[in-house]
C-alpha cells in the first residue's frame, strides 16, 4: 500500500502508521478572561520538534501572544518582522534577553486570537528555537523566529497575552514524528 | 491608559492564570505585575 493515499477497507500497517509525521499530543481549552494559559506534559523525548497553535477564541484588546517555556522567565533572544496592513512599509523589533518569545501570535480587539509557532528542542537540553511564529497585534502583521538560551528541558509552556485576556478557543500541540 | 484605567477593566477578581483545566485569581503581587505589564504595552506599542 502506497501511502498517503488509501482506499476504503485498507488495512493501516505499521510502515503506513509509521509514516505518519504530525501527532496531535494534547488539547487544551482557554478559559474565560485568562491571563496566562499554561499547558503542562506538552513536551518529551518522544518528539523533538513540535507545532503548537491556538485558535477559536477571542483577546480582548488589540494584543501580541507571547510564548514562555515553563519555570524559564529570561533568556528570550529574537527578531520580529512585521509591517501595518495600511503602510507597505517593513518594521522589524528584537527580542534581547526577553521574558518570553514575545511574538507568536495576537488579535484584534474582541476578535479570534490566534497563535502558531513551531518549536525544536523544548525537550532537549540545548537551546530551543523557535519559528515560523505568527505575529499579530491589531492592523499590524509578521513573523518571528528566536532562541531560548538556555540549554535545559522544558515540558510545558504558557500563552501569555502582551495586554488585556484571552477567552476561550483551543491550544493543539503536535509533535514531528523523529 | 494609566494603571488605574486598566484596573477598572480587569478588576482582580475577574481576572484568571489558568494552567490546564485549573483556573485562579491573581495574588496582589501577580495582578499589581500584569498591570504593570499591560499598561506599558498599551501605551508603547510597536512602531
Amino acid at each position: 500500500m502506497a501511502f498517503p493515499t488509501f482506499t476504503a477497507g485498507d488495512i493501516l500497517t505499521a510502515t503506513d502508521m509509521n509514516a505518519v509525521g504530525l501527532w496531535l499530543i494534547k488539547t487544551q481549552t482557554v478559559g474565560t478572561a485568562v491571563a496566562s494559559v499554561a499547558v503542562t506534559g506538552a513536551f518529551s523525548s518522544t518528539y523533538d520538534n513540535y507545532l503548537i497553535t491556538l485558535s477559536g477564541g477571542t483577546g480582548s484588546t488589540d494584543q501580541a501572544i507571547g510564548l514562555q517555556l515553563t519555570g524559564s522567565t529570561t533568556a528570550y533572544h529574537g527578531f520580529l518582522n512585521y509591517g501595518a496592513s495600511t503602510a507597505a512599509t517593513a518594521l522589524g523589533a528584537n527580542v534581547n534577553n526577553g521574558t518570553s518569545f514575545t511574538f507568536v501570535g495576537g488579535n484584534n480587539a474582541n476578535q479570534m486570537a490566534h497563535a502558531s509557532c513551531q518549536l525544536f528542542g523544548p525537550n532537549l537540553a540545548s537551546y530551543t528555537k523557535c519559528y515560523n511564529a505568527a505575529y499579530q497585534n491589531g492592523t499590524a502583521y509578521g513573523h518571528f523566529a528566536g532562541e531560548h538560551r538556555v540549554a535545559t528541558a522544558y515540558t510545558g509552556f504558557t500563552l501569555i497575552p502582551g495586554a488585556g485576556t484571552l477567552t476561550g478557543g483551543t491550544i493543539r500541540v503536535y509533535g514531528y514524528r523523529k | 491608559m494609566t494603571p488605574e484605567e486598566y484596573k477598572a477593566l480587569y478588576p482582580q477578581d475577574s481576572v484568571f492564570i489558568q494552567v490546564d483545566d485549573t483556573e485562579r485569581t491573581m495574588t496582589d503581587e501577580e495582578y499589581e505585575a500584569w498591570i504593570a505589564e499591560g499598561v506599558y504595552n498599551t501605551n508603547h506599542p510597536l512602531p
